[in-house]
C-alpha cells in the first residue's frame, strides 16, 4: 500500500481563476504523490501555475476541482477552523520575500505559529531552538528590519519549524538572496529534510539547487511536462 | 420624618429638623438626630444659642439639574412686620385625589371664595408645573436638550472615526494578517485580535481624558459645591458624594465608549480577517 506512505497526495487538480474578462487555467489536471521524508523542488516558469500548487498544497487556497490528503487526511469539506488547525499542526511556509511581521522581533515573530495550537513545553524556550538550529540565537531580540536577507530567511525558516509541521512549502526560498546566502539557505532546508525527517516541498529557477533534491518536477502553463 | 409628623409635633423653640444631606455634612456618619448646633448671634441677646436637631427630612428639588435643597424646619413666630406682596400656600392632597381634577375644581372656587381685603388667589399650580416653570425660566429644558443632541453627536462620530481610522489600520496590515492566517490563526481569532487592540487603545484613551477630567472637576471644586457669602455651603449645582458619582459616571462613558469601538471596529475586522492569504502575501 503505498499511499500510506505518501505524506502528500494530489488527485487530479484543477485551478481555474475567473475574472469578468478572461478565465485562466493556473493548473490542469495534477497528480502529485509526495513520499514522507522526501525533498523535491518544482521548476517552471514565471506564471506556470507553481505558487499555486504550493497554495494548494499549503490549505491556502482551494481547487476549482480534484481531491487532496495531507498525512493520510482528506481535507474536503474541512471547516476554516480544521484548516486552520492543520496548517498550525502540519505545514510550515516559507515564502520569497521573508513575510516576518515588522513590528515584532525575531523571537516574537518565530513564536507566532505557537500563538495558535496546543504546543507542548515553553513556548520561549522552543522558539530560542528553533533560531539555535538555524544560527540565529544572538538576533532574538533584533527587528525583522535590522536584519539582512539571509539572516531574514533563516529566521522565516525557524518560524516554520518551530511548530514541529511535517511538511514545508517553500516558494522560491532563495529568490531574493544572492547565491552566497541562498547555498546557505538550501543546505539548511537539506539538514531539514535529513537530520529531521520533514518532507519539503520547494519552488527553485536555479537548477543547480534543484539537482540537489530527491525530485524535479516541471511545470509549463498548468501542467506537470515531466 | 414626613410631613405629617412634623405638623403633629410642633417644634420646640430651640428645635430644629434638618434635610437629610445637611445633616450629612455637618455631622458626617453620625446620627444627626439629637446632636447639637450653635445658632449665630442673636440681635436682642448678644449671645449664641444650642439647637438641637430633633428630626430628619428629605431634601426638595424644584428643577431636575440641582441637588435636593437643604431645608430647614424651625418654629417661627409670625412676623407680623413682614409685608405679604406674594405669599405661596402649598396644598397637600389626599394619594387617592387627582392632582387635574382637583385643580380644575379648585381654581374657580378659590377664585370666588379665596379672597380676602386686597389678597386673592392668583394662580393654582401642580408642583410638576412649577418644575415645568422652572425648568423653562433657567432654560434648563433646552439646555438638556443641546445637551443630549451633542451627547448623540459624540457617540456617531466616534463610532464613524472609529471605522474610518480602523479601516486604513487594517488596510496596512493585511500582510500581518495573511502571516498569521498562514500559520493557524483562524478568522474569528484575527477578529478578536483587531477587536481587543481598539479596546486596549480606548481604554488608555479613557484614562487620559479621565484624568484630565478628574483634574478640572476637583480645580473647579466640583466636590466642594458652592459657597455663599456668608460662608454657608449651599452646594447649590455639583455633587454630594462625588467619589461615587465620578466613579459612576465614568463607568457609564467608558461603557458607552467601548461599546461604540466595539462597533466601530467589528465591520472593519470581519472584513480583513476573510481577505485570502494568498492575496495578501503575493510576493510579486
Ligand atoms: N488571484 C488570481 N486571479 C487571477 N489569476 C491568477 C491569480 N493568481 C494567479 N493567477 C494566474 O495563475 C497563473 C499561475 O500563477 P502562479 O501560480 O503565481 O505562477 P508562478 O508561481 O508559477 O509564477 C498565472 O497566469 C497568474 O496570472
Ligand atoms: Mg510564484
Amino acid at each position: 500500500m503505498e499511499s500510506n506512505n505518501n505524506i502528500i497526495s494530489l488527485k487530479g487538480i484543477n485551478k481555474v481563476y475567473r475574472t469578468k474578462t478572461v478565465e485562466t487555467q493556473a493548473l490542469e489536471d495534477i497528480n502529485l504523490d509526495v513520499a514522507d521524508g522526501e525533498i523535491i523542488s518544482i521548476m517552471g516558469p514565471s506564471g506556470c501555475g507553481k505558487s499555486t500548487l504550493l497554495n494548494i498544497i499549503g490549505l491556502l487556497d482551494t481547487p476549482t476541482s480534484g481531491t487532496i490528503e495531507l498525512c493520510g487526511r482528506p481535507v474536503e469539506g474541512l471547516s476554516d477552523k480544521q484548516l486552520a488547525a492543520m496548517r498550525n499542526k502540519t505545514l510550515g511556509f516559507v515564502f520569497q520575500s521573508f513575510h516576518l511581521i515588522s513590528s515584532l522581533n525575531v523571537l516574537d515573530n518565530v513564536m507566532l505559529p505557537l500563538m495558535y495550537g496546543h504546543h507542548s513545553g515553553d513556548r520561549k524556550a522552543l522558539a530560542r531552538e528553533a533560531l539555535e538550529k538555524v544560527g540565529l540565537s544572538n538576533r532574538m531580540h533584533h527587528m525583522p528590519s535590522q536584519l539582512s536577507g539571509g539572516q531574514a530567511q533563516r529566521v522565516a525558516i525557524a518560524r516554520a519549524i518551530v511548530g514541529d509541521p511535517k511538511i514545508i512549502l517553500a516558494d522560491e526560498p532563495c529568490g531574493n538572496l544572492d547565491s552566497r546566502m541562498g547555498a546557505e539557505i538550501m543546505n539548511l532546508l537539506h539538514s531539514l529534510n535529513r537530520d529531521d525527517h520533514r518532507t519539503i516541498v520547494m519552488v527553485t529557477h536555479n537548477e543547480e539547487q534543484a539537482r540537489d533534491t530527491d525530485r524535479i518536477l516541471h511545470f509549463f502553463d498548468g501542467r506537470q511536462v515531466l | 420624618m414626613t410631613v405629617e409628623e412634623i405638623s403633629s409635633k410642633p417644634l420646640g423653640d430651640r428645635e430644629i429638623v434638618l434635610s437629610k444631606e445637611m445633616a450629612e455634612r455637618y455631622f458626617p456618619g453620625r446620627n444627626a438626630i439629637g446632636q447639637y448646633l450653635i445658632s449665630n448671634i442673636d440681635r436682642e441677646t448678644g449671645d449664641t444659642s444650642k439647637i438641637k436637631v430633633v428630626g430628619l427630612v428629605s431634601g426638595v428639588k424644584w428643577h431636575s439639574m440641582m441637588r435636593s435643597y437643604d431645608l430647614v424646619v424651625k418654629s417661627s413666630a409670625p412676623d407680623r412686620k413682614r409685608r405679604l406682596n406674594s405669599t405661596k400656600i402649598v396644598l397637600r392632597l389626599n394619594d387617592n385625589i387627582d392632582r387635574n381634577d382637583f385643580i380644575a375644581a379648585f381654581k374657580p372656587w378659590a377664585a370666588k371664595n379665596l379672597c380676602e381685603g386686597n389678597y386673592f388667589v392668583q394662580s393654582v399650580l401642580s408642583y410638576d408645573d412649577v418644575i415645568r416653570k422652572t425648568e423653562n425660566d433657567y432654560r434648563i429644558h433646552s439646555q438638556n436638550t443641546l445637551k443630549y443632541i451633542l451627547g448623540a453627536f459624540f457617540v456617531v462620530n466616534l463610532i464613524l472615526g472609529t471605522i474610518g481610522c480602523f479601516w486604513l489600520q487594517t488596510r496596512r496590515r493585511v500582510e500581518e494578517i495573511g502571516i498569521r492566517r498562514s500559520f493557524g490563526a483562524t478568522r474569528g481569532r484575527i477578529v478578536r485580535m483587531l477587536v481587543s487592540e481598539s479596546v486596549i487603545l480606548a481604554t488608555a484613551a479613557f484614562i487620559i481624558g479621565d484624568l484630565i477630567y478628574l483634574q478640572y472637576a476637583l480645580k473647579e471644586g466640583l466636590d466642594q459645591g458652592y459657597v455663599n457669602n456668608n460662608g454657608l455651603n449651599l452646594v447649590d449645582n455639583w455633587i454630594n458624594h462625588f467619589g461615587q458619582h465620578f466613579i459612576i459616571v465614568s463607568a457609564g462613558v467608558y461603557l458607552i465608549i467601548i461599546v461604540a469601538v466595539i462597533t466601530g471596529t467589528l465591520i472593519p475586522a470581519v472584513k480583513a480577517a476573510s481577505v485570502n492569504p494568498v492575496d495578501a502575501l503575493r510576493d510579486e
